[in-house]
C-alpha cells in the first residue's frame, strides 16, 4: 500500500471516529414535524421502590431481560422482550411520595403546550418539560388526577403491524367521569373515540386516530378504591394460566379472569410493589 | 506486507468504534426514565372494577 493510499484509509478511520462520537453526543433539536402521530402510546416506564424485586418478577412472568443504563447519572433499567427494549424501570424508592405504578408516555405534538393545556384544565405538572434522548417529554396528572407522561418525539419508534406477546399494546383510562375524560383528550391528542361495547350500561370508547391504541370507561361509582388511571396492557396467550404464576412471584390478583368480563381473557394483576397491569389475550 | 496488515487493522478497529459508539447512542435514546412522586391511583391494590366491557379494538 503507498503513503498515499495509507493516508486516505487512515483518514476515513478518524471520519468514522468522528461520525460515531458525533452521533452518541449529539442532543438533536425536537423535529418540527413530529413523524410519530399524536396521541399514539410510545412507552411504559415502571416507577418502583425494589428494582431488583421487578426485575425478578417481569423476567419470570413473561421472560424480559434487563439492561442497566443511566439516564444522566441516575441508574434506568432497560426491558427487553426478545431484544426489543418494551419498558423501563425506574428507582423511586428516594421520592417520598411515589407509589408503584406504570407510567404511559403518550405522542404529542408539543410538549409544552401539551402541559400548559393540562394545567389550565386543572391538571399538575409532575414533571417539567425536559429534553430527553428520545424526546422531549414531561409527566402531568389530567384533570382527574391520573398521571400520563407526554412526549414529544425527536423520532420514529417501529411499531408491529400485528401485537406482539410479551409486548405492551394497550391502555386503558379508568375515568371518574367519562364524558369529561372524552373532551379533555380529544382536545389533548384529536382523538375521534367510537364506542364500540355498552353492555352493562358502561359504553367503552376506543379512542381511535389512524388506528385504535387505547380504550376509556367510566369506573362504576361503586368502585371506591380505584382512582382515574391509565392502565396499561400487555398481550398474553393464556392470562389464566400466566395469573396463576402471579402469586408465587410475589404479586397479586386484582381481577381474576371471568367469563363476563371478555370472555376470561382478561386479568388485572398488581407487581410485588403494588403496580397494576392489565394481561390479555387478543383477539378474545 | 507489514504496513497493508497494520492499515487493515486499523481501520478494523475504527470501524468496531464506530459500530460500538453507534449502537451505544442507540441504547441512550430507548425509553424515558424520568422518575415520578406520585401515590398508585388503585387503592390497596386488593380489588378493581367488576366490569369490563369493550377492550383492545384494532
Amino acid at each position: 500500500m503507498t503513503p498515499k493510499v495509507l493516508k486516505a484509509t487512515s483518514f476515513g478511520a478518524v471520519c468514522a471516529i468522528a461520525l460515531a462520537f458525533g452521533l452518541a453526543g449529539a442532543s438533536a433539536p425536537v423535529a418540527a414535524a413530529d413523524p410519530i402521530e399524536p396521541g399514539r402510546f410510545v412507552w411504559r416506564d415502571l416507577m418502583t421502590r425494589d428494582v431488583s424485586a421487578a426485575q425478578r418478577f417481569y423476567g419470570e412472568l413473561f421472560g424480559w431481560r434487563f439492561e442497566n443504563t443511566k439516564r444522566g447519572d441516575r441508574p434506568y433499567v432497560l426491558a427487553r422482550a426478545g431484544g426489543v427494549p418494551v419498558a423501563g424501570i425506574v428507582d423511586v424508592s428516594a421520592i417520598a411520595d411515589a407509589g408503584s405504578q406504570w407510567l404511559c408516555f403518550m405522542a404529542v405534538a408539543d410538549v409544552d403546550k401539551t402541559v400548559a393545556l393540562a394545567q389550565s384544565d386543572g391538571g399538575k405538572i409532575l414533571v417539567q418539560p425536559r429534553d430527553l434522548p428520545l424526546a422531549r417529554a414531561a409527566v402531568v396528572t389530567d384533570p382527574q388526577g391520573a398521571p400520563l407522561g407526554v412526549a414529544q418525539m425527536r423520532g420514529t419508534i417501529p411499531e408491529p403491524a400485528q401485537p406482539t406477546q410479551g409486548h405492551f399494546f394497550w391502555q386503558e383510562y379508568l375515568a371518574k367521569d367519562g364524558s369529561k375524560a372524552l373532551d379533555f383528550y380529544k382536545r389533548l391528542a384529536g382523538y375521534q373515540p367510537v364506542i364500540s361495547d355498552s353492555r352493562l350500561g358502561v359504553e367503552y370508547h376506543v379512542l381511535r386516530k389512524a388506528r385504535g391504541g387505547a380504550g376509556l370507561f367510566q369506573l362504576p361509582a361503586t368502585v371506591v378504591d380505584v382512582e382515574p388511571n391509565w392502565l396499561p396492557y400487555v398481550l398474553v396467550d393464556a392470562p389464566d394460566k400466566l395469573a396463576a404464576r402471579v402469586t408465587a412471584l410475589g404479586g397479586r390478583i386484582i381481577v381474576p379472569a371471568a367469563p363476563e368480563r371478555r370472555n376470561g381473557s382478561l386479568v388485572v394483576i398488581a407487581d410485588p410493589g403494588g403496580a397494576p397491569l392489565a394481561l390479555q389475550k387478543y383477539p378474545y | 506486507m507489514k504496513r497493508p496488515n497494520m492499515v487493515s487493522r486499523v481501520v478494523m478497529l475504527a470501524l468496531t468504534l464506530a459500530v460500538a459508539l453507534a449502537s451505544m447512542s442507540c441504547e441512550g435514546s430507548s425509553g424515558m426514565g424520568v422518575g415520578v412522586g406520585y401515590p398508585t391511583r388503585w387503592g390497596g391494590g386488593t380489588s378493581g372494577p367488576p366490569v369490563f366491557v369493550g377492550g383492545p379494538s384494532f
